[in-house]
């Protein structure tokens, strides 16, 4: 059969099979190697990163205990600031009380001292009063009681 | 005032880039003296003479009806020789990387290393983005195609002389631009597809590659077409020993780079395009409200 354009089956056929040994020689000499490269440095770079990542995660992790950590501290420090200032006001109440304690005692015994003072005044007073009485009473009776007494004794007799 | 060091350094860069620039003049008028004496003898220099007219040089490049080569006891034309050596060249070459090059590969590559990891990127990204579903063999496939054409392509450049049967010598010409080779690479392509519709839809996927029955014809022809016109340009200006001087510069070399990339491109999108399109998993049809 005589076919146009000089197409030749044969040469069609030599050129397959020509194409195919190339193509089986490119894909194991050339390209899988080049692509089982290509791959192996890929899953090298994704490891690192998923090693990066991990590392990026436990540092982060690290980071949020650290700051927990603080916070806790922190939180510590402010109740124990609190209690510290609350023991501080109640050390003072109690010294504000104390010392009002005393300043009432102070004073009661001083009001004491004073009312007896008063009363041992009051006393002498009184003694020195009485004494200056009788010293005046004696004066003004001096003779005439006697008198009384000698006139009162003399009727008696008579 | 500038520092002493700093005024050596820059006396010593003003003199490098003296001798430099002496040079390239050097190079320059060699080149130009070189290039003038080629000239001179070319013009000097009788020619041969013809031994075929245009037409019938133009007629045997397409039909290749009389000027054979033989291979191993068989009459054959030139283009088959052509397809052999850019074979055998490119197996070689890539037997050569495989033993010299890709042990040395290194994580950060070089200049080889990249370009042959862009060459593999390139081809397996096409089968990838055309055919998600099923790509590992169209990768390999569309590799080896886009390199023998391009590598077959820009091997009619370098003029490689064969002799004839008839005992005429004559330059290789692209394996593909004979109508046998893009016949064998057309259909291979649509086997390819074929074989891509069975894998994934069995025989649905046969019935719809077999739909696109003139993929093969289109595919063939177009290849032949691009890589013969390129081949008759080149011809018809070599004819003439007037239109072969920096003529062919553009013509021979920027043209036929710029067709190696475009059919390399052409047909391995077209069949990877093919077979992911015959390839992809059917859809269970919606039921209609």
């Amino acid at each position: 059969m005589n076919i146009p354009l000089n197409i030749n089956w044969q040469q069609i056929l030599l050129h397959f099979f020509n194409f195919s040994l190339l193509t089986g020689g490119l894909y194991l000499l050339l390209y899988k190697p080049v692509k089982d490269f290509m791959q192996k440095r890929e899953q090298h770079y994704r490891e690192m990163d998923a090693a990066a990542q991990e590392k990026e995660r436990g540092a982060e992790t690290k980071l949020q205990s650290a700051d927990e950590r603080l916070s806790a501290l922190e939180n510590e420090l402010a109740e124990r600031r609190a209690a510290a200032a609350k023991e501080a006001e109640e050390l003072a109440a109690r010294q504000r009380a104390a010392a009002q304690a005393q300043a009432d005692k102070i004073l009661t015994d001083a009001r004491t001292q004073a009312e007896r003072e008063r009363e041992r005044i009051v006393a002498d007073a009184n003694r020195e009063a009485v004494a200056i009485a009788e010293a005046a009473m004696d004066k003004l009776t001096d003779g005439a009681y006697d008198s009384f007494l000698a006139s009162a004794e003399a009727e008696q007799n008579a | 005032m500038l520092p002493l060091e700093f005024c050596d350094e820059n006396t010593q860069t003003e003199g490098d880039n003296k001798m430099e620039r002496k040079k390239k003049q050097r190079f320059a008028l060699a080149w130009l003296a070189v290039t003038a004496a080629l000239l001179v003898s070319s013009l000097l220099v009788p020619s041969a003479g013809h031994e075929e007219s245009v037409r019938a040089m133009m007629c045997d490049a397409v039909l290749h009806g009389e000027n054979r080569c033989a291979l191993f006891g068989m009459q054959v034309n030139p283009a088959l020789i052509s397809a052999v050596v850019v074979s055998g060249t490119l197996l070689l070459a890539a037997a050569l990387i495989r033993v010299l090059v890709i042990p040395r590969f290194r994580y950060v590559p070089g200049r080889l290393q990249s370009a042959l990891e862009l060459a593999v990127e390139t081809f397996d990204g096409l089968a990838k983005t055309n055919s998600p579903h099923r790509n590992s063999f169209l990768g390999v496939y569309a590799f080896s195609a886009g390199v023998y054409i391009f590598i077959g392509t820009i091997f009619e450049l370098f003029g490689f002389q064969t002799v004839t049967t008839n005992g005429i010598s004559m330059a290789l010409p692209a394996p593909l631009s004979d109508v046998n080779a893009a016949i064998s690479l057309g259909v291979l392509s649509y086997l390819v597809i074929l074989s891509g519709g069975i894998a994934g839809n069995g025989l649905r996927g046969v019935g719809m590659t077999l739909k696109e029955f003139s993929l093969p014809l289109s595919m063939s022809f177009r290849l032949f077409g691009a890589l013969l016109s390129g081949l008759l340009v080149t011809e018809l200006v070599y004819y003439y020993a007037s239109l072969s001087y920096v003529l062919p510069v553009i013509v021979g070399v920027l043209f036929t780079l710029l067709h190696a990339l475009i059919q390399a491109y052409v047909l391995t999108m077209l069949t990877t395009l093919f077979y992911g399109e015959m390839s992809e998993p059917a859809h269970p049809k919606t039921a209609k409200a």
